[in-house]
């Protein structure tokens, strides 16, 4: 049975930086995004070639999208280059498996290519990017009140009778449990897009290494199952990068 | 029973407990979902398009648990 293990296996070292399959898988994912792009902005033509058309209409959905929840053209154009990359990167890792005969390839006994996003420090990492991006811009729009969110001391300054206090008290809960929220945000965000992708890898696996009549045919359906769920995943990891940076971007009265 | 035993009896049972709630949440929304459609069906791609997403969030639930019991057999 192919070894199943959370953590990925280092490949080669470089000085004392360890080079695992998830990091080697990465470097690819990039090489493909770079050759998408250099392709598409080569020769820009007035009538579109399909390819053109592809990417011009994926680009354009997340700027609807965006000018939707912003209503702000400045800020949705500046905000679509970061939301189509992280859609285009968390896609193409999550199809990564699925490019013919990739599994098959091993460096040093070890196979070479793993999808980046079936490990949780790539996931993580995606999800600290876009949060603290979300808290840049909030703290840019305006510091004291965005560290006021989570610090609530201003009830405790206007405290002018005893029956405040305990207002004061609940208020810096409430503070502290925001700042929970958004730890949680880091955690649901990346948990999400690991599980899915983890998940149908190892029930691939399983289902191969069962027994020698289901290694063939029958986890057919479960790859066709594994490009959907990677399909609808990036989708939702564009959303909600959307709703958590816009939540933040926009000034906001209420509350 | 030794550690061996217990990690995969709870790993069983965090499945089984965890996916209880996503389950009725998702179909909830698959019967919502369809209901809309039944009603205005000119509507439909883009509430279907919304239900998948709303399905992706609730399904996280369950996918909490499939890495707690991943975690429990495979790290833990």
């Amino acid at each position: 049975m192919q070894e199943i293990s959370l953590v990925p296996e280092v490949i080669f070292k470089i000085g004392n930086f360890d080079v695992n399959n998830a990091v080697f898988a990465t470097l690819f994912v990039t090489i493909i995004i770079l050759t998408i792009a250099f392709l598409t902005t080569r020769k820009l033509s007035l009538i579109p070639s399909y390819f053109q058309i592809a990417i011009e209409g994926m680009v354009s959905f997340f700027y609807t999208m965006l000018l939707d929840t912003y209503g702000n053209k400045k800020l949705a154009k500046s905000h679509t280059a970061l939301i189509v990359s992280l859609f285009l990167f968390v896609l193409i890792s999550n199809q990564f498996s699925f490019i013919p005969l990739v599994q098959s390839i091993t460096i040093n006994g070890i196979i070479g290519f793993k999808p980046p996003t079936a490990h949780l420090s790539q996931t993580v990492a995606l999800a600290i990017i876009v949060v603290g991006f979300s808290h840049y811009l909030g703290f840019k729009l305006s510091p004291l009140k965005h560290i006021g969110h989570y610090i609530k001391l201003e009830s405790v300054l206007k405290i002018r009778k005893p029956g405040d206090i305990g207002m004061a008290f609940l208020d810096i809960f409430l503070g502290i449990l925001e700042l929970m929220g958004e730890v949680a945000k880091i955690i649901s965000l990346s948990c999400r897009l690991f599980g899915n992708i983890f998940a149908g890898e190892v029930m691939i696996a399983v289902l191969v290494s069962l027994s020698i009549y289901t290694s063939y045919i029958v986890p057919v359906p479960f790859y066709v199952l594994g490009v959907f769920v990677g399909g609808i995943q990036a989708l939702v990891f564009a959303y909600l990068a959307t709703s958590f940076i816009s939540a933040m971007a926009i000034p906001h009265e209420t509350h | 029973m030794d550690t061996e035993a217990i990690k995969l009896l709870s790993a069983g049972i965090c499945m089984g407990v965890g996916t209880i709630g996503p389950g009725i949440g998702e179909g909830m929304i698959a019967a919502k979902a369809l209901e809309g459609i039944a009603r205005n069906p000119k509507m439909a791609d883009k509430l279907f398009s919304n239900m998948l997403i709303a399905m992706a969030i609730t399904e996280s639930l369950g996918i909490y648990a499939l890495v707690i019991s991943l975690i429990l057999i495979f790290a833990a």
